[in-house]
C-alpha cells in the first residue's frame, strides 16, 4: 500500500506540473480574434497579440524592390497600419481578406504572421469531421 | 430516390425505437424472445441505413439535382470518383456517413459471438440508443434527400478543397476510427451494469478498440497528408480544433490498449479501463458536435445551427450517465477493484509504468481538451473571441512526450510485480549509451536546439530499448538452434499483439523524429523569379523553366515547370494552380521532392504579367520519416488488430499469451 500511495502522489505532483504549464501556456498563447474597430475600442489588449481580420486596403502596399513591407487593414470602418516582412500566404492581394497576427507597436501592428482566410473551414457542413 | 431515401430513415427510425422498447422490457421481464427481438433490431436498423445511403449514392452517382444535398455536393462534369465521395462532402451526408458506419459495426456486433455475453442486451441497447439519436438529427435537421422544388441545370459542385485522394479516403477512415468506440462504450456500460463478475464482457472490447484505434491512426494520417499536399503553408498538423477533435480520442484509445494488459492479468483497474472507454466515446460524440455544429467559427453560429442543441443533450446524458454508472460501482466494487494502484507492489513494475502511462495520455488528453474548448468557454462567458495557437500546444505536451518516451523505454522491459533494478540497468545499459552518442552526435553536427536534441535522444534510446525488448524473447528461441530472423518471427506470431505493440512504438518514434526535425529544423524563402532565373535554398538551387496552361473539365490547371540542382543531379518539378470555373476558386497542387534528409516543398503563389512567377519553397527535413513512421505503425497495428486464428474467445487467449510470456523470457 505504502508503493501505491508513492505511486499516485508521484503521478499527482506531475499531473500538477502539467497542469501548471497548461494553465500558464494558454494564458500567454491565447490570441484575441477581432476586426481593427473593435481592437482600437479595446485599450486592455494594446499590449497583447492579437489577430485582426479584414481586407488589405486598395493603394496602401508598401513595397521595397518587390518586396512587400507593410499595407494598412481595413475592416471598412476603421483602418490599422500594419508592419510586416514576412512570407505572405497564397494570393496576397490588394481587396483580400487576411488575418494578421501581431503586437501594436507605435500606433502600428508589427505582424508576425499573414494568412488568407480559408471561408469555408468552419462553416456547418465543413467537409473536415 | 427522394422517397426511397427519406423512407429508409423513418423506418430505422421506427426499428431503431421498437428495438429499445423491446430491449427495455426484455430486461424488465427476462423475456428472452423480447431480447432477440431486440438484437435483430440492431441489424434491420443497419439494414435500413445500408438501404438509405444506396438511395444517396445512387442519387449522386446519377447526378439527380433534384436533391439539394446533390444539386450542392455535385455537378455534371464532376469525375465519378469524386461524385461518390461527395457522399461525406456535405453536413447532412457526413451524419449518414456515421450512422453507415455504425450500421456496420452494430450488424457485425449483432451477428459475432457478444450475443452470447451474458450482458449482451446491455450492449444493444446502448447500439440502439446511439443508433436512435442519430436516426433522429438525420431526419428532423440533417435529412440528405430534402427535395428542391425547382431542381437547378447544374449542381454547385465539390468543394475545390476536397478534390484529392487523400481527402476522399479521410472521412472513411476518421469515421471507422470514431464510430469504432461505440460497440466498446456499450460493452463499457453492459460491463458496470451487469456486475460482470468473471471480466468477460469488458475483455470483449480490446479487439474493438484495436481495430478503432488502428483505423483512428490511419484518418488522423490521411488528413495530415491531405494539409501537407494540398494548403500549401508547408506544415501537416496545425492544432486545428477540427484536427484536435480526433487526437483526443485518440490519445485515450491508446491509453486504454495499455490499461487493459492489467486488467486481463488481474481484474485491476476495472473501473478505470472501463473509463477509458466511455471517455473515448465521450470525446468522439464531443469532436463530432465539433466539427458538426458550427461551434467553432463562433458560439453564434451554433445557436443558429440544426443539430448543435441535440448534441449537447445527448453528451450530456451520456456524460452523466457514464459518470453515474462508475460511481455506482464503486459501493459494491470488491477489494480487489480498490482503485488504481490498489495492488501495486513496486514501482519498478510493469503495472506501475502502465499507470503512469495512462495518467499521462489522460493528461496529454486532457490539456489538449482544455486548448480546443477554452476559445468556446471564453467566448461565451467574456465575449471575446481568442484563438489559442501550437505554442500553448507544444509547451503543454513537450514534457508529456518526453515522460512518455522514457516510460516506452523502460515499461516493456519490466517484468509484471516487481522487477531486479541491476537487471534493468544491464538491459537499459546499451540503449542508453546509443541514446547519449545521438545526443553528442546531434551536438556534433551543430544542432543546439535542447527541445529537439532531447527527445531525437529518447526517440534513439527508446527505440534501442525496445529492439532490446524484441530481441529478448527471440534470444530464447534462438538457443535452441532457430536463426535469429526466424526466432524472430516464431516469438512474434506467438505473441502477435505484443510484437504487433512493438511495431507501432517503433513507427511511433520514427514518426517522432521526423515531426522533431520537421518543425524545428525548417526553412524557407519567398520569392518572384523570371523563366530561367534561380534561386538557393539549403542544398538546392531551383530553376524556374517555365509556365504553361491546360484546360480539363471544370477546371484550368496552370503549371510552373521548376528544376532542382542539388550539385549531383536535376530533379524536374511542377508546382500548379488549379482553377476551378463554377466555383471561381483557386487551389495549389505543392511541388515536393522527397528524401530520407529533407522535403523540397515548392508554392506557386501566383503568375503576374511579366512573365515573373511567386514561389514560396521551404525545405522540410526528415518528413519522409514521419510518413515512413505512419507506415509502420499502421503496419503494427494491423498486425495486432488481425483476429485470433483460434476460434478461442480473444480473452482467453490473451491471458494464455501474456502468462507465456515470462516463461518464453527467462
Amino acid at each position: 500500500m505504502r508503493t501505491s500511495r508513492k505511486l499516485v502522489v508521484g503521478l499527482a505532483v506531475i499531473v500538477a506540473a502539467i497542469g501548471a504549464v497548461a494553465y500558464s501556456g494558454i494564458r500567454s498563447a491565447a490570441v484575441y480574434y477581432l476586426t481593427p474597430t473593435e481592437f482600437a475600442g479595446r485599450a486592455d489588449l494594446r499590449s497583447a497579440q492579437v489577430r485582426l481580420a479584414g481586407t488589405v486596403e486598395a493603394g496602401t502596399v508598401r513595397r521595397d524592390g518587390g518586396r512587400v513591407t507593410g499595407f494598412r487593414l481595413s475592416d471598412g470602418t476603421t483602418a490599422i497600419d500594419v508592419r510586416y516582412g514576412g512570407p505572405l500566404p497564397d494570393l496576397f492581394a490588394e481587396g483580400r481578406e487576411v488575418l494578421v497576427e501581431g503586437r501594436l507597436r507605435d500606433g502600428a501592428l508589427d505582424a508576425t504572421r499573414v494568412i488568407t482566410t480559408h471561408p469555408t473551414e468552419y462553416k456547418e457542413g465543413s467537409p473536415r469531421p | 430516390m427522394t422517397a426511397l431515401g427519406s423512407f429508409a430513415l423513418y423506418a430505422a427510425l421506427v426499428v431503431t425505437l421498437y428495438g429499445l422498447a423491446a430491449g427495455i422490457l426484455g430486461l424488465r421481464r427476462r423475456d428472452p424472445v423480447l431480447l432477440e427481438s431486440s438484437r435483430r433490431a440492431v441489424a434491420g436498423w443497419a439494414g435500413c441505413i445500408a438501404l438509405a445511403a444506396a438511395a444517396l449514392l445512387y442519387a449522386l452517382v446519377t447526378r439527380d439535382f433534384s436533391i439539394r444535398f446533390v444539386a450542392e455536393t455535385t455537378r455534371a462534369d464532376l469525375p465519378l470518383l469524386y461524385a461518390v465521395t461527395a457522399f461525406w462532402g456535405g453536413h447532412a451526408g457526413s451524419l449518414l456517413l456515421w450512422a453507415l458506419v455504425l450500421a456496420l459495426y452494430g450488424a457485425v456486433a449483432a451477428s459475432s459471438g457478444l450475443r452470447r455475453l451474458p450482458a449482451a442486451p446491455i450492449v444493444f441497447l446502448v447500439l440502439l440508443g446511439t443508433a436512435a439519436f442519430f436516426t433522429l438529427i438525420l431526419a428532423a435537421s440533417g435529412n440528405p434527400f430534402e427535395a428542391l422544388r425547382i431542381p437547378p441545370p447544374d449542381g454547385r459542385g465539390l468543394n475545390p478543397l476536397l478534390r484529392n485522394p487523400w481527402m476522399a479516403a479521410h472521412p472513411p477512415a476518421l469515421y471507422l476510427g470514431f464510430v469504432g468506440t461505440t460497440v466498446p462504450f456499450a460493452l463499457a456500460v453492459a460491463a458496470l451494469a451487469s456486475g460482470d463478475p468473471d471480466g468477460a464482457t469488458l475483455r470483449a472490447a480490446r479487439p474493438w478498440v484495436r481495430l478503432g484505434w488502428l483505423f483512428l491512426t490511419v484518418g488522423l494520417l490521411f488528413g495530415a497528408k491531405w494539409s501537407y499536399v494540398v494548403l500549401g503553408w508547408g506544415g501537416y498538423w496545425a492544432w486545428d480544433p477540427v484536427e484536435n477533435a480526433a487526437l483526443m480520442p485518440w490519445l485515450t484509445g491508446a491509453a486504454y490498449l495499455h490499461s487493459v494488459q492489467v486488467f486481463e492479468r488481474d481484474g485491476t483497474l476495472r473501473r478505470w479501463t472501463a473509463g477509458l472507454l466511455m471517455l473515448s466515446f465521450a470525446l468522439a460524440i464531443l469532436g463530432t458536435f465539433l466539427t458538426r455544429s458550427g461551434v467553432l467559427s463562433s458560439v453564434h453560429a451554433f445557436a443558429n445551427s440544426s443539430v448543435g442543441p441535440y448534441f449537447v443533450v445527448f453528451l450530456a446524458f451520456l456524460v452523466a450517465g457514464s459518470a453515474a454508472l462508475l460511481l455506482r460501482r464503486r459501493r459494491d466494487a470488491g477489494a480487489a477493484d480498490a482503485g488504481a494502484g490498489g495492488q501495486i507492489d513496486s514501482l519498478l513494475s510493469r503495472e506501475a509504468a502502465f499507470l503512469a502511462n495512462n495518467v499521462l495520455l489522460v493528461t496529454a488528453a486532457g490539456a489538449v481538451l482544455l486548448g480546443t474548448l477554452f476559445p468556446i468557454l471564453a467566448e461565451v462567458v467574456t465575449g471575446d473571441r481568442i484563438n489559442v495557437g501550437p505554442p500553448y500546444f507544444n509547451q503543454v505536451l513537450l514534457p508529456v512526450v518526453v515522460l512518455l518516451l522514457l516510460l516506452m523505454a523502460v515499461g516493456p522491459l519490466l517484468s509484471w510485480r516487481r522487477s531486479d533494478p541491476r537487471e534493468m540497468g544491464v538491459l537499459l545499459a546499451a540503449p542508453g549509451a546509443l541514446g547519449a552518442l545521438a545526443a553528442l552526435g546531434g551536438a556534433a553536427l551543430g544542432i543546439r536546439h535542447p527541445a529537439a536534441l532531447l527527445i531525437g535522444a529518447l526517440c534513439v534510446f527508446t527505440a534501442a530499448a525496445t529492439v532490446v525488448e524484441a530481441g529478448r524473447g527471440a534470444e530464447v528461441r534462438r538457443r535452441r538452434g532457430d536463426a535469429l530472423p526466424v526466432a524472430l518471427v516464431r516469438v512474434a506470431a506467438r505473441a502477435r499483439t505484443r510484437y504487433g505493440g512493438y511495431l507501432v512504438h517503433l513507427g511511433l518514434l520514427i514518426m517522432l523524429a521526423g515531426i522533431t526535425g520537421s518543425s524545428v529544423f525548417t526553412t524557407q524563402t519567398q520569392t518572384a523569379l523570371r523563366p530561367g532565373e534561380r534561386v538557393r535554398l539549403g542544398r538546392y538551387e531551383v530553376r524556374y523553366d517555365e509556365v504553361s496552361a491546360v484546360e480539363g473539365a471544370g477546371l484550368t490547371v496552370t503549371a510552373a515547370a521548376l528544376t532542382a540542382f542539388d550539385g549531383r543531379g536535376a530533379v524536374s518539378l511542377e508546382a500548379r494552380h488549379v482553377h476551378h470555373r463554377a466555383q471561381d476558386a483557386i487551389t495549389a497542387e505543392v511541388a515536393i521532392h522527397s528524401t530520407w534528409r529533407d522535403d523540397l516543398y515548392v508554392v506557386l503563389i501566383g503568375l503576374s504579367g511579366d512573365r515573373r512567377a511567386t514561389f514560396r519553397i521551404l525545405l522540410n527535413p526528415m518528413v519522409a520519416w514521419l510518413w515512413a513512421g505512419a507506415a509502420l505503425m499502421v503496419a503494427g497495428g494491423t498486425i495486432a488488430a488481425l483476429p485470433a486464428r483460434r476460434r478461442v474467445s480473444p480473452g482467453v487467449l490473451e491471458d494464455a499469451r501474456q502468462s507465456a510470456q515470462p516463461e518464453l523470457v527467462r
